[in-house]
């Protein structure tokens, strides 16, 4: 094999950034992403000193890498640091993640929290599925997931809650937003105010290519082999992703031009759909836009 | 040359560099990492007929 040399200095290299023409070794790309991630937390004004942050932490790549970043952070950056790992019961999947996750908050030496479909709501993910055949498991797992991490943090005092959000995740959400005809969702796709009784989320990894931290993730030797979750099979997804990456491998950078365009207009957009979900839940009395929120249509009956 | 792809062992006549690879495979620059002996290369490395074997291309694992 024939490998180019850092373009900083001279080792070798680990990985090509096309969108910037430069190659980078194990140590430069290391900077460069924990770099990126300290400045989406400063510019973002995502952590205050002294905060109780909590990471959702699935096990999979993203989250432990954020974990891992957030945890060599806190040498500059005094602030509490935990972890929340939800079991949705997704049977031949979840418990290998979760053995994964409990080695990265070993490593970070946070205290690490699971909590379960089961004993929250009395019903796994797979007996939700089964009983709600016409929706997405993603979608009904995405909504109980986030009603129960947002609960447990509230209970546990934590100030936020810090998200895997990558920039892929990102801009494939605004693409699909946008061919929905959905723009009140963008206004916080980004970034959520504190909202009463809704822990404040936080993406710092917003910045951040997924195959860039997919490859972090390998030099950081985090065990994030898992097998693909049976549910995953959103098309609309799928397409999406496939042709942001086609353009990307094309015209590389086209996804930080994308957060880029999206985060000049994201101003007015928040002004302009700030509170529109005025109503609140008249069986659990959660903000909504509707009589019966999402979860308690989900997860009641 | 063996390739192992996803886990698998895959043969096939390849001389080029890892994009060029990728591309041969059918998938996307953006969804895989290709690796030598676990370690992660640019995809301007070239890679050469020896390297059988130790050459690793897995998808990103998407969330």
């Amino acid at each position: 094999l024939k490998i180019e040399r850092c373009s900083h200095c001279d080792h070798e290299a680990v990985i090509h950034l096309h969108y910037a023409g430069r190659n980078l070794c194990k140590d430069h790309f290391t900077r460069l992403f924990e770099k990126r991630i300290r400045t989406v937390i400063r510019e973002f004004s995502m952590i205050k000193k002294g905060e109780k942050i909590a990471v959702a932490l699935s096990g999979g790549k993203d989250s432990s890498a954020l974990l891992y970043c957030l945890s060599r952070l806190r040498k500059d950056l005094p602030f509490d640091l935990e972890a929340i790992s939800v079991d949705e019961g997704i049977g031949g999947y979840r418990k290998a993640t979760l053995g994964s996750a409990e080695k990265e908050c070993i490593r970070a030496g946070v205290e690490h929290h699971i909590i379960s479909f089961q004993d929250r709501i009395g019903k796994t993910l797979d007996d939700l599925v089964l009983k709600k055949r016409d929706d997405n498991p993603c979608s009904i797992c995405g909504i109980v997931r986030r009603r129960l991490l947002n609960d447990y943090a509230k209970e546990q005092g934590i100030d936020k809650l810090a998200l895997g959000h990558n920039l892929d995740d990102i801009v494939q959400t605004l693409m699909m937003n946008l061919m929905r005809k959905e723009p009140s969702k963008l206004s916080t796709l980004v970034r959520q105010d504190a909202t009463p009784g809704m822990v404040q989320r936080i993406k710092p990894l917003l910045q951040s290519p997924e195959r860039e931290i997919a490859i972090f993730a390998h030099l950081h030797v985090m065990d994030i082999k898992h097998p693909r979750c049976p549910n995953a099979h959103s098309a609309f997804r799928n397409q999406v992703r496939k042709s942001i990456n086609e353009t990307e491998e094309k015209y590389p950078g086209t996804k930080f031009k994308m957060l880029s365009s999206f985060l000049e207009i994201e101003e007015s957009l928040r002004s302009q759909y700030a509170g529109s979900r005025s109503g609140l839940c008249t069986s659990c009395g959660s903000p909504t836009d509707s009589k019966i929120c999402r979860f308690c249509q989900m997860t009641i009956a | 040359m063996i390739i192992i792809v996803d886990g698998k062992e895959r043969e096939m006549d390849f001389s080029g560099n890892a994009s060029e690879l990728i591309r041969e495979l059918g998938f996307l620059r953006e969804e895989v990492i290709v690796t030598l002996n676990k370690k992660p290369v640019p995809d301007n490395a070239v890679i050469e007929q020896k390297d059988s074997k130790e050459i690793e291309v897995s998808r990103v694992i998407f969330s």
